[in-house]
């Protein structure tokens, strides 16, 4: 164990001097842009995002023949300014998939923690639970689900975050169990700690990292099926603008207007990439068991 | 062996109590299940002759029993919109996933194996980087999208294949490549991570030191090695996969079982949504419970606990 840690010291010292590669850096950009869109208020648009306009169906991105400056990256089947469009579905789509990350991370990290602890019947009816959840196709169970319920923002989160606590509650068991033998916890019991108090003060601050950087690639999967629930219309509802339902309604214009569905789709791309370049670049730094040669 | 057989299959036993415990309740909890499971213009006395058939003026315990009495014996429910069971229907539908699906993960093991075992082998080479660079965006692509874009270029611009549909082999290469990208890109990363901690091991190391040569340490030491974790990934996949041909069959329209379910759902025909839930559930608890054993089969390490 002390071989160990002196181990991870070392290791740690010798990459907090390494420089942030390229790509975590054009990721950290991307998400920056993305979470700017999404909180800025939208008045700086040049076009009503939501705003029908038949007569300028299917414009062209303005850099194509045809395009107009003003509506830069075209409009769709409604005439709808796509770049418009694009900057207000952020909004929708990162609220939805952040708030139910952590409504998945808060639950699964208290299942996993009280189950590693305490052990005995406790753990044994919690990870029956987290294997049923893992029993289930994520996307099926979110659908029907969806379909019963209705589509309501506040039922997306829900349902989202449902079926994404049970890899945290295993992920943060798995790491409680093997804390549980280190000395420093030994020495927490001997000197009278409660139950709380070990559980919030020793083994939450030693299982934090793993837990950012899962939450990193969680918030990347959770962006793919809130993308893929939308493009189903199982996501937010009309008017409010969503990057995967611009694409499902620009399907059936493949031919005539690709920009529209293939558009938001780049922008779903960047983001979900930059997520985990970013996740990548967190494990590499910060995880103490990852082995570096 | 055949204890752990045993016990592996006793354990799944809670996992498909809960599994009709959630299918059950999640038309329970709307409130009406009559308005959910009949017609809208069902008669009052099928409304009537529906509740005493499920008992729902009965406690919910009683009507779990009942529900479970009838799966049990193969009453999965009946389509409200093609007035047949639903168990008919799916095995209507069947084939045509199980046929995406093997193509899928054909086209994945064929890529996605010899291409992790490359990027492994030359770490941090150029066609690792590319490599690795193909395997990031396949995983950051959605399954739909791809799709769309596939369609676009060689349906709509090159008009090398159909856009959609079943029926001839043209017509499974855009779906089953949709399919298998994400595939592709997770097998490649664990591939790769699989041979490089295999590489990394003090008898691939001895191996070297004997003097063998590099192809004859790559087939009877690294790849052999490697393949245990690879099978079992393939297999926890899954779910993914049944995931995945959701979005596939929709894009494609492709006549599976996942568009079955997304069509039942926009038309409201809700006992077929269920029972879908409870099927799709069970072969991922099946499949996951022949990969744990095979796997043991392979790792006698694993029977022990």
């Amino acid at each position: 164990m002390v071989e160990r840690q002196t181990r991870s010291q070392s290791s740690s010292t010798s990459v907090a001097r390494k420089r942030w590669p390229l790509t975590a850096l054009a990721s950290g950009v991307v998400l920056l842009f993305v979470v700017l869109m999404a909180f800025w208020p939208h008045g700086w648009l040049p076009n009503d995002p939501i705003q029908i306009e038949p007569a300028l169906r299917f414009l062209p991105p303005g850099f194509m023949e045809g395009g107009d400056p003003q509506y830069w990256l075209g409009t769709d089947v409604l005439g709808r300014d796509i770049f418009g469009q694009m900057i207000a579905g952020a909004r929708a789509s990162l609220l939805i998939v952040v708030s139910a990350a952590l409504l998945s991370l808060i639950i699964g990290v208290a299942a996993g923690l009280v189950a590693g602890h305490f052990g005995g019947r406790i753990d044994s009816v919690m990870m029956r639970l987290v294997d049923v959840q893992l029993a289930f196709p994520v996307l099926v169970l979110i659908i029907a689900v969806v379909a019963v319920f209705g589509p309501s923002i506040p039922n997306l989160i829900l349902v989202l975050a449902l079926a994404s606590w049970a890899t945290y509650a295993r992920l943060v068991r798995g790491l409680v169990l093997s804390l549980k033998e280190q000395e420093y916890i030994d020495a927490a019991w001997a000197s009278g700690a409660s139950h709380g108090a070990v559980l919030i003060r020793h083994y939450l601050p030693n299982v934090a990292t793993s837990i950012v950087i899962f939450t990193t690639f969680e918030l990347a999967r959770l962006l793919l099926v809130e993308a893929a629930l939308s493009f189903l219309g199982l996501g937010v509802q009309p008017p409010t603008p969503s990057w995967g339902r611009m694409i499902s309604e620009a399907r059936n214009y493949l031919f005539e207007a690709w920009w529209a569905s293939a558009l938001p789709g780049a922008l779903i791309v960047a983001t979900v990439l930059a997520f985990n370049l970013l996740g990548d670049e967190f494990r590499d730094r910060l995880d103490p068991h990852r082995d570096k040669a | 062996m055949t204890r752990f057989v045993l016990r592996r299959i006793a354990q799944t036993i809670p996992t498909l109590i809960g599994i009709s415990i959630a299918a059950f309740l999640l038309v329970r909890l709307t409130g009406d299940p009559a308005a959910l499971m009949l017609p809208p213009e069902a008669s009052q006395e099928a409304i009537d002759a529906f509740n005493v058939k499920f008992g729902l003026d009965q406690s919910l315990p009683v009507q779990y029993w009942k529900f479970i009495a009838a799966v049990v014996t193969g009453d999965l429910g009946t389509s409200i919109r093609f007035n047949m069971p639903v168990w008919d229907l799916f095995v209507d539908r069947m084939p045509a996933t199980v046929e995406l699906a093997a193509a899928a993960m054909s086209i994945a093991l064929v890529v996605g194996l010899p291409a992790g075992i490359v990027a492994g082998l030359k770490n941090r080479s150029w066609a690792d980087a590319v490599i690795r660079f193909f395997a990031f965006l396949g995983q950051a692509v959605p399954g739909f999208y791809l799709g769309l874009m596939l369609i676009v270029i060689f349906a709509v611009q090159l008009r090398w294949l159909p856009t959609g549909g079943r029926g001839t082999w043209q017509q499974l290469i855009l779906p089953s490549v949709t399919l298998a990208a994400y595939l592709i890109a997770l097998l490649v990363r664990f591939t790769r991570g699989a041979v490089l901690d295999t590489k990394r091991q003090l008898h691939i190391t001895t191996a070297r030191s004997k003097g063998l040569s590099s192809w004859l340490i790559l087939r009877s030491h690294i790849l052999k090695n490697s393949m245990i974790p690879i099978i079992t990934i393939i297999g926890l996949q899954v779910g993914a996969v049944l995931s995945g041909t959701v979005v596939t069959e929709v894009v494609f329209n492709w006549p599976g079982i996942g568009r079955m379910m997304v069509d039942a759902i926009y038309t409201r025909d809700f006992p077929v949504v269920q029972a879908m839930v409870m099927i799709v559930a069970v072969i991922f608890i099946v499949v996951n419970l022949i990969v744990d054993i095979a796997y043991s089969f392979f790792d006698p390490r694993i029977r022990r606990d």
